[in-house]
């Protein structure tokens, strides 16, 4: 999925993962858009495949963009945790969860829109 | 869909980031009643530290509505509020992301360890760190705005 959080000028690919909470960026990405973060929500920890993490949550702005059709921006949940080395991920909660979407396995496509 | 999770999302998706959506959640914490704000966040996110959603989510609603002026519960609540959050983006579409694919799946060996901007095949732009890149991009007159990737080392 290509996506682009405010604070950054380039799209990058995400994972998509309705398995994961919040969405987590690289940490190259988290440099570029750190000075764009609205005061923390809160901190606290989080298990994850590679362990237990600390870190902050943060709402932020994220663009999905689309291949064809219409692009969207969302208010979304960031999980920001310095020891996160993995890749991004947009997870369900505060993310995905503020999107209309549907996943075509068989043709590898994510449709979303707007969730009203 | 209120307080429940769509049915596709009802157990564990094995997910390779974080887990979601635990079995067990039976007798969500009320808020206590001499409970303050600030303590109520708190046990927000230490029941979302534990993977249970739906409490939190309860006991964020709960909190909202004992101190609905509160900047950190309302902070707290938009976790959990999915309305109206989100919009049709001015960026528009992109093309397709194919081309993209198909060179990730076999990057030249000068890419190994750069960060490279795409455009389709093409590499329009390779430096260091993402910053540079960034850089380096915004100084180039391009027909489309490039994709970031980062190239493993190895």
């Amino acid at each position: 999925m290509k996506f682009r959080p405010e604070g950054a000028r380039l799209p990058q690919f995400a994972l998509l993962d309705t398995g994961s909470h919040y969405c987590i960026l690289n940490r190259e990405l988290v440099s570029l858009v750190s000075s764009r973060l609205t005061e923390s929500i809160g901190q606290f920890k989080v298990r994850t495949a590679y362990g237990l993490l600390q870190g902050d949550l943060y709402t932020h702005r994220i663009t999905l963009l689309a291949d064809a059709g219409e692009s969207l921006d969302f208010e979304s949940t960031l999980f920001i945790a310095p020891d996160w080395a993995g890749p991004n991920f947009l997870g369900y909660v505060g993310a995905l969860d503020r999107v209309r979407f549907a996943v075509d396995p068989r043709v590898n496509r994510f449709y979303f829109g707007q969730l009203l | 869909m209120a307080d429940s999770h769509p049915p596709m999302l009802t157990r564990p998706a094995g997910g390779a980031a974080t887990a979601a959506w635990p079995t067990a959640e039976t007798s969500p914490p009320s808020l206590r009643s001499d409970a303050d704000p600030d303590a109520a966040v708190d046990e927000i996110l230490s029941l979302l530290g534990k993977d249970l959603y739906r409490s939190a989510r309860r006991l964020a609603a709960e909190a909202l509505e004992r101190f609905p002026d509160h900047v950190r519960v309302r902070r707290a609540w938009g976790i959990f509020d999915n309305r109206g959050k989100s919009w049709i983006s001015p960026l528009g579409p992109q093309g397709s992301s194919e081309e993209e694919f198909a060179w990730l799946k076999n990057p030249p060996e000068w890419a190994a360890g750069k960060w490279v901007a795409l455009i389709g095949s093409e590499a329009v732009a390779s430096a260091d760190t993402l910053a540079e890149l960034e850089e380096a991009v915004d100084s180039m007159d391009l027909p489309k705005l490039p994709l970031a990737v980062r190239i493993d080392a190895s």
